[in-house]
């Protein structure tokens, strides 16, 4: 198995995304959704960025998207990577809108491209924790 | 809106300099000061006049080495200005923010200053590089560490929307060095680049390779702002602002679209432009902030140059290199002179349309023609904050 970043450091998220690291666990991508104007949004925040609006549910993504861009490490920038080397970062543009960083796995990097269709799957980590990472889909 | 009121208001006086590139044992705020003083000097300007002093970026020491801060710089100056300000993060509001005081009447003279011993403290921009142990980035689960990586994933974007890429990249690089190849001053200057030279270069992270980021430098610049009228008093000959505009889109480099990167740099060119009320066609030599060979390619195309796909056609020596018809960072920039973020464009401006620049000056150099227009940019964060600079030889 390919050794990946996140195998090492934990994903880290902001107070305000409390609970979408909760929702990891149960192998949900939960997302801001407005209440009032239904705009889904990235990054978390407490008002909506379209309307400004503090009503919103956490609803869970459909695990579907594509690649909006993507980068090939080929340096390891923390000692601790090193063996992940080379592994893709990506931006993937979720089928609701927001485009969020994830990782490309089961996949050589030579072969990712950008417009790429990708599926959300979770990769568990030591401890029962899940973390969301994209494989293509096609 | 447009603020064609104060074109040629306010003017450049002195420029500041320190030795660059390799410069050991000397702290940070050791190349503000002499930058400082070197840039009141070249004015004649008394120091204890300074009543503006805006650190340009505060970053967090290296190797052990005292926390520069504005108060520090003051103090080490002599001076007691009525304002300081410094910028924590990555912001490009140092202009405005200079005009602004003068204009608004609690300023008469601010001095800009940028001053780092990032090479000999091996200034990393990664923390976790060196350190290794708990990394401080939140998108480490990712492994999505350094700013090169941000601009690289727009730059990839930019690869599938326009069909850019690294044939691009490299007349960046290479010609920005055969400048520095003319500037003694230049940290590159003994050092020969050729197109076989950058695609040899090792990948960092994909799409970028090692030779489309800029090295770090030790050294430092400073420059004085004041208005048009009070430069003229002063020692040296004034460096028109003709333009200035700014924007930022706010959006973070993980969310960002390649839409969204490009709204700084047209909406500050077009806000500098119709102050000055010019169009691209007036523009005799740019200096573009350069932090990678894709910024200059993403300003100059997102200010108008050229029509996104135009890039390979845009970047051939013959138009942006030595001897070409629209000089490109004429002083090696940031990538092959000095990384002296903003200040190293808004420099070799002042520098060229005064004069003197010897072998590299624009209509000295065979083939290139005396600059009336200079068009500068500074960008900050990941295409997140823009300023763009019109510069004249004559107000």
């Amino acid at each position: 198995m390919q050794q990946m970043p996140y195998q090492y450091f934990d994903l880290r998220v902001a107070a305000e995304g409390a609970p979408f690291a909760e929702g990891l666990k149960e192998k949900k991508l939960l997302l801001q959704r407005c209440r009032d104007c239904g705009h889904i949004r990235l990054p978390h925040a407490v008002v909506c960025p379209r309307c400004l609006s503090g009503a919103y549910d956490w609803v869970p993504a459909a695990g579907w998207g594509e690649v909006y861009s993507f980068v090939v490490f080929r340096r390891a920038f923390h000692p601790a990577v090193e063996p992940c080397l080379p592994y893709v970062v990506a931006q993937i543009q979720l089928q609701e809108g927001p485009i969020c960083i994830a990782n490309v796995v089961n996949c050589r990097p030579n072969m990712v491209y950008c417009k790429q269709k990708v599926k959300l799957i979770w990769e568990q980590i030591a401890g029962e924790r899940y973390m969301p990472v994209f494989v293509p889909s096609e | 809106m447009s603020n064609s009121r104060l074109k040629n208001r306010y003017a450049f006086s002195g420029v500041g300099l320190t030795p660059q590139g390799k410069v050991p044992s000397r702290s940070a705020q050791s190349f503000h000061v002499e930058a400082c003083a070197n840039a009141l000097r070249d004015a004649g300007l008394p120091a204890g006049e300074v009543d503006g002093l805006i650190l340009y970026r505060h970053f967090d020491p290296v190797g052990g080495d005292v926390d520069v801060s504005a108060f520090t710089v003051a103090e080490q100056l002599g001076i007691r200005p009525t304002a300081l300000s410094q910028e924590t993060y990555c912001t490009r509001s140092w202009m405005t923010h200079a005009i602004g005081l003068i204009e608004a009447g609690f300023c008469k003279y601010v001095l800009v200053s940028y001053g780092d011993n990032a090479r000999s403290g091996r200034r990393s921009f990664v923390k976790e590089l060196r350190n290794g142990g708990e990394p401080s980035d939140m998108l480490a689960a990712y492994g999505d560490f350094s700013t090169l990586a941000k601009y690289a994933m727009i730059a990839r974007r930019a690869m599938y929307e326009t069909g850019t890429g690294s044939e691009v990249w490299r007349n960046i690089a290479v010609c920005q060095r055969q400048f520095a190849n003319l500037n003694p001053e230049a940290a590159m200057h003994d050092k020969l680049l050729t197109p076989e030279d950058y695609d040899a270069a090792p990948y960092v992270v994909e799409p970028f390779r090692l030779l489309d980021a800029t090295p770090t430098t030790d050294g430092g610049r400073a420059i004085l702002v004041t208005t048009e009228e009070r430069a003229r008093d002063l020692a040296v000959k004034p460096v028109c602002v003709m333009g200035v505009g700014e924007a930022s889109q706010p959006k973070s480099p993980a969310h960002m679209t390649f839409e969204d990167s490009r709204y700084a740099p047209a909406a500050s060119a077009k806000a500098a432009f119709e102050m000055a009320g010019i169009t691209i066609d007036d523009v005799d030599a740019c200096e573009i902030y350069d932090c990678f060979t894709y910024t200059v390619e993403a300003t100059m195309r997102d200010y108008g140059f050229f029509e996104p796909g135009e890039s390979a056609a845009f970047f051939v020596p013959e138009r942006i290199g030595p001897g070409g018809s629209l000089p490109i960072n004429t002083s090696g920039g940031m990538l092959s002179e000095g990384y002296f973020m903003g200040l190293t464009p808004v420099v070799e401006a002042v520098r060229q349309l005064r004069g003197g620049c010897g072998a590299r000056q624009l209509g000295v150099l065979p083939g290139s023609k005396t600059p009336n227009i200079i068009l500068c940019s500074d960008n900050g964060g990941v295409f997140q904050s823009h300023t763009t600079l019109v510069l004249g030889r004559e107000c």
